[in-house]
């Protein structure tokens, strides 16, 4: 995601970044270096060394620091990020679970009624194009209970 | 990790993958050399 925006208020003491077409909040505290009351930022642009996918900034004593855009969608909760981060992690269990399993890549494809290709889909942890629920599947099909935890977002 | 502001590779630490993009050997020995000076 391409930051289109960034800009820095000392008074609130955090960044305000815009990214497709959404307002996002980076308070100062999350950054590195911190910019603190007797060295607050000067400057703030959106970095083409990160392809516009962060930002730099600069503090009054010349040290500078750069954010990521993730760094800003992990702070604010955004959801396609937390949904590419379960899809992640259920597609690194899946990998350990295939590996350990005794059964052939081949018993595994016809039990999820798929081709091989879609197997190796599932299984390359870089594709976020496939589904959480094309993932449970797969679980099931190695033998493993899925159980989902729906809790309150501590304060 | 970014080359002329285009994403090579997006790594995950701790389970030692790529989670974007393909890391090439010579990055993945970049990455380790980074780690083992503790400079990630």
């Amino acid at each position: 995601m391409k930051i289109k925006s960034v800009r820095f208020n000392n008074k609130k003491k955090g960044f305000e970044i815009r990214a497709s077409n959404k307002s996002y909040a980076f308070p100062y505290i999350k950054a590195k270096p911190e910019p603190v009351s007797d060295d607050l930022v000067t400057r703030a642009h959106v970095d083409k060394e990160l392809g516009g996918e962060g930002f730099s900034y600069e503090l009054e004593s010349g040290k500078t620091g750069t954010v990521h855009v993730e760094q800003v969608l992990a702070y604010n909760q955004d959801p396609s990020y937390l949904r590419d981060l379960l899809l992640y992690k259920l597609t690194l269990e899946a990998q350990r679970r295939v590996a350990a399993s005794p059964l052939a890549k081949r018993e595994i494809v016809r039990r999820l009624g798929t081709s091989a290709t879609q197997l190796y889909r599932l299984l390359d942890q870089t594709n976020y194009k496939k589904s959480v629920d094309q993932l449970v599947s797969l679980l099931q099909v190695l033998d493993c209970e899925v159980d989902l935890v729906v809790r309150a977002k501590r304060a | 990790m970014y080359r002329n502001g285009k994403l090579i590779v997006k790594w995950d630490l701790d389970n030692k993958k790529a989670m974007k993009g393909n890391a090439p050997r010579r990055v993945v020995e970049l990455i380790e050399e980074l780690e083992s000076e503790r400079l990630l």
